[in-house]
């Protein structure tokens, strides 16, 4: 009895002495994907160089998935690379144009002049802010979907986000219509609740 | 008439379900009618579909994009072919 005790507790030292969370890269592309490409496109405002941005992270989070520590999750651990790949991309096109700062004038192609005069934000004008908000809001969303049932999240996110029809996704999962529809209901209810909480 | 009632008359499940199917725009003119007649009287889906209702306004305007499908299948050979390389 005592015995059984002891292998009971060793068992549970041992699993809190190992990391938590362990990484998975062959899941990184499902899970995180869209997640990152949401974060990168609103931030540097190209999807090819975003694109990009995104094979260089998971690249660089093959090479360093050692040090992971399992402190943070897979997705913050992603992002914290690439927001370092993000900064590294503006430092070079920055310094591609022979600029070790960045100027208060500016001078492109098209326009000249005085930037504090001309670009300063129009307090009318509130598409940027409400832009990066939405973003914002686009990334609790799929925040939200990565706490909920890893298969529901998958079918409600070809369902709603890519806008798939129903019959494509039947097949895609090998499902019925009504076994879909109670997939999207659970999906859905687990969704708001989760909004609720986080984002309202 | 007991035929008529189930044709009309629906439980909250399947009202759930009509509600849901409206928010895709894939529910027919008899399924809109069942809601609106469930709705009527029961209060819990009422709230239910109006929070459904909010939830796809929310959606829409956080305009998420999906990733490419395309650029998906690529970065899922690279790991594949990196990871297994890094752990050989």
């Amino acid at each position: 009895m005592l015995g059984l005790l002891l292998l009971f507790l060793s068992r549970t030292l041992d699993t809190t002495a190992m990391p938590s969370k362990k990484l998975n890269p062959n899941k990184w592309v499902d899970r995180y994907s869209d997640y990152l490409y949401n974060y990168t496109i609103v931030r540097v405002n190209d999807r090819e160089v975003a694109n990009d941005l995104i094979s260089e992270t998971f690249l660089a989070a093959l090479k360093s998935a050692k040090y992971f520590k399992g402190e943070a999750t897979e997705r913050t651990w992603l992002i914290s690379i690439l927001k370092r790949k993000i900064i590294d991309y503006y430092r070079k096109i920055n310094s591609r144009k022979g600029k070790a700062e960045v100027k208060i004038d500016y001078s492109d192609d098209e326009n000249s002049g005085e930037w504090l005069e001309e670009q300063v934000a129009d307090q009318f004008d509130r598409t940027a802010e409400d832009e990066m908000e939405n973003n914002e809001l686009g990334l609790a969303i799929l925040e939200c979907l990565d706490s909920i049932n890893e298969k529901h999240a998958a079918i409600f996110k070809r369902k709603t986000i890519d806008g798939a029809d129903t019959e494509a996704i039947c097949n895609e999962f090998n499902i019925t219509p009504s076994n879909l529809w109670v997939i999207i209901h659970r999906a859905r209810t687990a969704l708001a609740a989760c909004l609720e909480k986080n984002w309202f | 008439m007991s035929k008529l009632n189930k044709l009309f008359f629906v439980d909250c499940s399947k009202a759930a379900e009509c509600c849901n199917k409206a928010q895709y725009k894939e529910a027919n003119s008899l399924e809109k009618f069942k809601l609106r007649l469930h709705l009527l009287f029961c209060q819990t889906c009422r709230n239910l579909a109006s929070k459904n209702t909010k939830l796809t306004q929310t959606i829409e305007r956080s305009k998420i994009e999906p990733c490419p499908e395309a650029q998906k299948k690529q970065w899922k050979e690279t790991i594949k072919k990196e990871y297994v390389k890094d752990n050989a």
